[in-house]
């Protein structure tokens, strides 16, 4: 029941818009190709920076240089009662969707979902976004170089996501 | 960002060099090259179908009345004096389909939404506090129901997949208030 309401939001979204731009006469055709164009444009403008970002992120993880890196986090992060399974979750979430996504898949292979790693993982994964991605793209579009703060504080509340999801397994809440 | 790309370069040719791997570098930026082309390709499609509903729907009366309940709730996040009403409904179309969990709309709205808060900002070329507190929402994820996740826990045989939408909850809530309280500080020093 619940699986249908989720899959009907998108759906209903859509139709809504419609109805209501039908509703003030729109010409909802030509505003619908106008969008499409604004949006080819805007693939076409970030795709640079995709290309420059799946690069750098594929060069530290085949090189072994990312491993070397993080060689130290881990007696730290071990120590904070972090599994060893979630730690490269933890790592990855932040450059790429799909390499976390095939670390969750992982896990859930070896441990099952309601495991402990299992429902870390589900958690973290749910609860944050590839902040690097996001970050590339956004400030890519208006192609600034100077980001400010935004990169430290996003990895700070995506370390602070990782912190609570540990407690909140690790106190048998779920 | 044009330092931590060149830093993340340097250190990987570095290591390949010294790991004796070196054909791994020219092998990965191909294998690179190919997936991101791929991906975007892949992409193409649904985020143009996106911006082109969106284009729609901000050309309605219902955006401006969105707009308003966002102003109304989390306006406080935002420095109002610097703030036009496009940004604001951009901003608000980016965080819907955020909540929604639409990730290629939002994409498409919060880029909308950047370029308008950029015109805002005059062009500076340092972003303003309100750009960076915009991208720091896009940073959490703000999906009510997280859908993908629970798919895949079904998938896997999990007895609960729908177990974790209230822990996802609470632990992007703290996420998220550190962030804010984050980037508000760092906001303030530099």
């Amino acid at each position: 029941m619940l699986n249908y309401i989720i899959m009907c939001i998108v759906p209903i979204m859509i139709l809504t818009i419609i109805i209501i731009a039908t509703k003030e006469k729109k010409d909802i055709f030509k505003l619908f190709i106008e969008g499409v164009l604004d949006g080819l444009k805007t693939v076409y403008n970030i795709f640079p920076y995709i290309l420059a970002i799946t690069i750098s992120i594929g060069l530290l993880k085949s090189t072994g240089a990312l491993n070397i890196l993080l060689y130290p986090l881990k007696p730290i992060l071990l120590k904070l009662g972090i599994p060893e399974d979630i730690i490269p979750l933890c790592i990855m979430r932040p450059l790429s969707g799909g390499a976390s996504m095939s670390v969750v898949m992982d896990i859930f292979n070896t441990s099952g979902p309601d495991s402990v790693s299992g429902k870390m993982a589900s958690i973290i994964m749910g609860a944050t976004e590839t902040t690097l991605y996001t970050i590339t793209i956004l400030f890519g579009a208006i192609k600034l170089k100077k980001i400010r703060g935004v990169l430290i504080a996003g990895l700070i509340a995506d370390f602070v996501a990782v912190v609570t999801s540990i407690i909140l397994v690790n106190l048998k809440i779920i | 960002m044009s330092k931590v790309w060149c830093l993340m370069l340097i250190i990987s040719i570095v290591v390949a060099l010294f790991m004796g791997n070196p054909d791994t570098i020219i092998n990965s930026i191909m294998d690179s090259g190919k997936n991101a082309t791929q991906n975007v390709i892949s992409l193409i499609g649904m985020m143009c179908f996106w911006s082109g509903i969106f284009n729609v729907f901000e050309k309605t009366s219902a955006i401006k009345k969105l707009s308003k309940f966002f102003s109304k709730t989390i306006g406080f996040l935002f420095d109002k004096k610097n703030l036009s009403d496009t940004s604001k409904e951009y901003m608000c179309m980016n965080l819907t389909t955020n909540i929604i969990g639409v990730g290629n709309a939002s994409t498409v709205n919060g880029i909308k939404a950047i370029k308008s808060l950029h015109k805002d900002n005059n062009e500076n070329k340092i972003p303003s506090n309100n750009m960076t507190v915009f991208v720091l929402l896009n940073t959490a994820s703000l999906q009510l129901i997280p859908s993908s996740m629970i798919a895949l826990r079904s998938l896997y045989g999990s007895e609960s997949p729908t177990a974790i939408v209230i822990p996802i909850w609470i632990v992007t809530g703290f996420s998220l208030l550190t962030g804010i309280i984050a980037i508000k500080l760092i906001n303030k020093k530099i």
